[in-house]
C-alpha cells in the first residue's frame, strides 16, 4: 500500500476490502460460457462482414479510377473517330447525319454569312451529284440548301451571291434533269412506240414533291403562261413526261428580273 | 481454453507449421507469457485462439470491475458479455496494445456499458441513474456490515468518472499506479493526484453519513 493508502480512513479501507472480496466471487460458469459463445457469434458475423467487405473492395479495385479514365478516353476516341469520319460524309452515307449536324452548327454560329455558307454546302452537294454519288439525296439537299440560301441573299441583286445562286440553281436543274432521265430509262431500251407513258398521277407526284416546301418556288412563282413556256424549253426532245413535269416545278422560280440568269433559271424576286 | 493445445500456441507465437508438438511444449513459454499484443494480432487475423486468449485473460477483470460497480452478479455477467461482443467490433481501432492498455480498453468498454445500462434502467423506472446503479438487492443485504458496500457505491457514484475509476482499479482490482496510469493514458503523478482527490471527496461524503 502507498502512503496515501495507509492514510485512508480505516472504515473506508474496510469498505474497500469488503467490496474487493465481494467482487472477487467468480462468475457463474454458465454465464461465462454464454458470454464466450456470444463472442464467437460476433466473431463469425465480423468475418462474414469482412468477407463481404473484401468482395466490395475487389469490385472497387476493378472499377478503379484508371479504368474509368481509360473507359472515358476510349469513348472519347470512338466519338472523335465517328465525328472525323462523318465530318464530310456525303449525302446517303451512314455518317451523313454528322455532317448535317456540323453544317447546322456552322450556320447557327453568330457572324456566319448564311447565304454564302448555304451556297457552299449546296455546291458541295451538286459536285457530289455530278460525280454520281448518291445523286438523289445530294440533289434533294442541294435544293433545300439553295432554298435556304435564297432567304438570306442580300437586297442588292447585283451582289455576287445572286449570280452564284443562279448558277447553282441552273446546275441543280440540269443535274436533276439528267438524273430523272436516267431513272426513267429502262435497263433494256424498248422501241419508242412500246414504251409506256408514265401515269398522270406519278407526274403530279413528282411535281408536287419538288415544288412543296420550296421558299423560292412559293415566293417567286410566275404566271402559268411563263411556266408553260419555260417548261417546254427544258423538255427533252424525247418529250418525256416526267422530265417535263420536273421542269415545270423548277421553272416556277423563273422570273424575268435582274442580271443575265442562265437560260433555265430566272432571278427570283427578293 | 488457450494453451490447451499446441495448435493455439503455434498460432499465438507464430511457430513454424512443421514444428513437432513436443518441441512446442519445450520451446514455448507458458501461455501466461503470451503478450496481449500477440493475442490482439491473432484475434485480428480471425484466429479463434486469439479471441479465447483475450477472453480468458480479461473477462475476470471486466467481471470484477462490473460487479464492484453494480453489486449485482447477474448484471455483471450480462455487462461482461456485452463488453466482449462490443470488443469484437471495435478491436481493429485499438491502438495501445500493451497488457495494461488492452485491459484499460476492456474496462473502458465496461464503463460505457454500465452507464448505458444505468440510463436504460433510469428511463424505464423513471428514477435517477445513480440510484439505479447503486441500490440493488445484493447491496441491501450487506447493510449490516460495518460500512455497507452499498453505501460505498452510492458515495462513489457522486465522484467523477475518472476518480471512481482510479479507486476501483487501485482498491478493488489491485492494480499498481503504473498499471492504472497506462490504462487511463495518464502519468503516474496525475493518477496519484487523482486518487488523493477521490479519497478526500469520498471521505467527506461518507463522513457526513457516519456523523448521522
Amino acid at each position: 500500500m502507498s502512503r496515501q493508502d495507509r492514510d485512508m480512513d480505516p472504515r473506508l479501507a474496510a469498505a474497500f476490502a469488503e467490496l474487493r472480496a465481494e467482487s472477487d466471487a467468480p462468475a457463474d460458469p454458465g454465464a461465462v460460457a454464454s458470454a464466450r459463445a456470444a463472442m464467437y457469434r460476433a466473431v463469425a458475423d465480423r468475418e462474414q462482414s469482412r468477407g463481404l467487405l473484401l468482395l466490395l473492395q475487389r469490385s472497387r479495385r476493378a472499377l478503379s479510377l484508371h479504368r474509368v479514365l481509360a473507359g472515358a478516353a476510349g469513348t472519347t476516341m470512338a466519338l472523335s473517330a465517328v465525328t472525323a469520319l462523318g465530318w464530310n460524309a456525303p449525302a446517303g452515307a451512314p455518317l451523313h447525319l454528322v455532317e448535317l449536324a456540323h453544317e447546322q452548327i456552322s450556320l447557327a454560329l453568330p457572324g456566319t454569312d448564311r447565304a454564302a455558307a448555304d451556297l457552299g454546302y449546296a455546291e458541295a452537294r451538286l459536285d457530289q451529284a455530278a460525280r454520281g454519288d448518291s445523286e438523289g439525296e445530294a440533289l434533294g439537299e442541294a435544293q433545300r440548301l439553295l432554298d435556304d440560301a435564297h432567304g438570306y441573299l442580300p437586297a442588292d441583286h447585283g451582289n455576287a451571291l445572286w449570280a452564284r445562286w443562279q448558277t447553282d440553281s441552273g446546275r441543280l436543274v440540269a443535274l436533276r434533269t439528267d438524273f430523272e432521265q436516267e431513272a426513267q430509262t429502262p435497263p433494256h431500251t424498248p422501241p419508242a412506240s412500246s414504251a409506256p407513258a408514265p401515269a398522270e398521277g406519278s407526274r403530279e407526284t413528282t411535281s408536287t414533291k419538288t415544288s412543296t416546301g420550296s421558299r423560292s418556288s412559293e415566293a417567286h412563282s410566275t404566271s402559268r403562261d411563263e411556266h408553260e413556256s419555260h417548261s417546254s424549253t427544258t423538255s427533252t426532245p424525247s418529250g418525256d413526261e416526267a422530265h417535263s413535269s420536273h421542269g415545270s416545278s423548277t421553272t416556277t422560280t423563273s422570273s424575268g428580273h435582274g442580271g443575265t440568269p442562265p437560260p433555265e433559271v430566272a432571278q427570283p424576286e427578293h | 481454453m488457450l494453451g490447451d493445445t499446441g495448435e493455439a500456441q503455434r498460432i499465438l507465437v507464430r511457430l513454424p507449421a512443421d514444428l513437432p508438438a513436443d518441441d512446442i511444449e519445450a520451446s514455448v513459454s507458458p501461455v501466461a507469457m503470451v503478450t496481449a499484443v500477440d493475442l490482439v494480432e491473432a484475434a485480428l487475423r480471425g484466429d479463434r485462439a486469439g479471441w479465447d486468449g483475450l477472453f480468458d485473460r480479461f473477462h475476470p477483470v471486466v467481471y470484477r470491475y462490473t460487479l464492484a460497480r453494480t453489486g449485482d452478479r447477474t448484471a455483471a455477467e450480462e455487462v461482461a458479455q456485452e463488453v466482449f461482443v462490443a470488443a469484437v467490433r471495435t478491436l481493429p481501432k485499438l491502438r495501445e496494445r500493451s497488457e495494461a492498455g488492452v485491459e484499460g480498453w476492456f474496462v473502458a468498454i465496461a464503463r460505457f456499458k454500465i452507464a448505458d445500462r444505468a440510463r436504460r434502467r433510469a428511463a424505464e423506472e423513471r428514477i435517477p441513474a445513480t440510484v439505479a446503479v447503486a441500490v440493488t438487492a445484493d447491496a441491501a443485504e450487506m447493510a449490516a456490515s460495518r460500512l455497507a458496500t452499498a453505501e460505498l457505491r452510492t458515495a462513489m457514484e457522486d465522484l467523477t468518472e475518472e476518480q471512481r475509476d482510479v479507486l476501483l482499479r487501485r482498491f478493488v482490482l489491485d492494480q499498481s499506479l503504473e498499471q492504472v496510469a497506462t490504462a487511463m493514458g495518464r502519468r503516474v503523478g496525475a493518477v496519484k493526484a487523482l486518487q488523493h482527490r477521490a479519497l478526500a471527496a469520498l471521505e467527506r461524503r461518507l463522513g457526513e453519513e457516519w456523523a448521522r
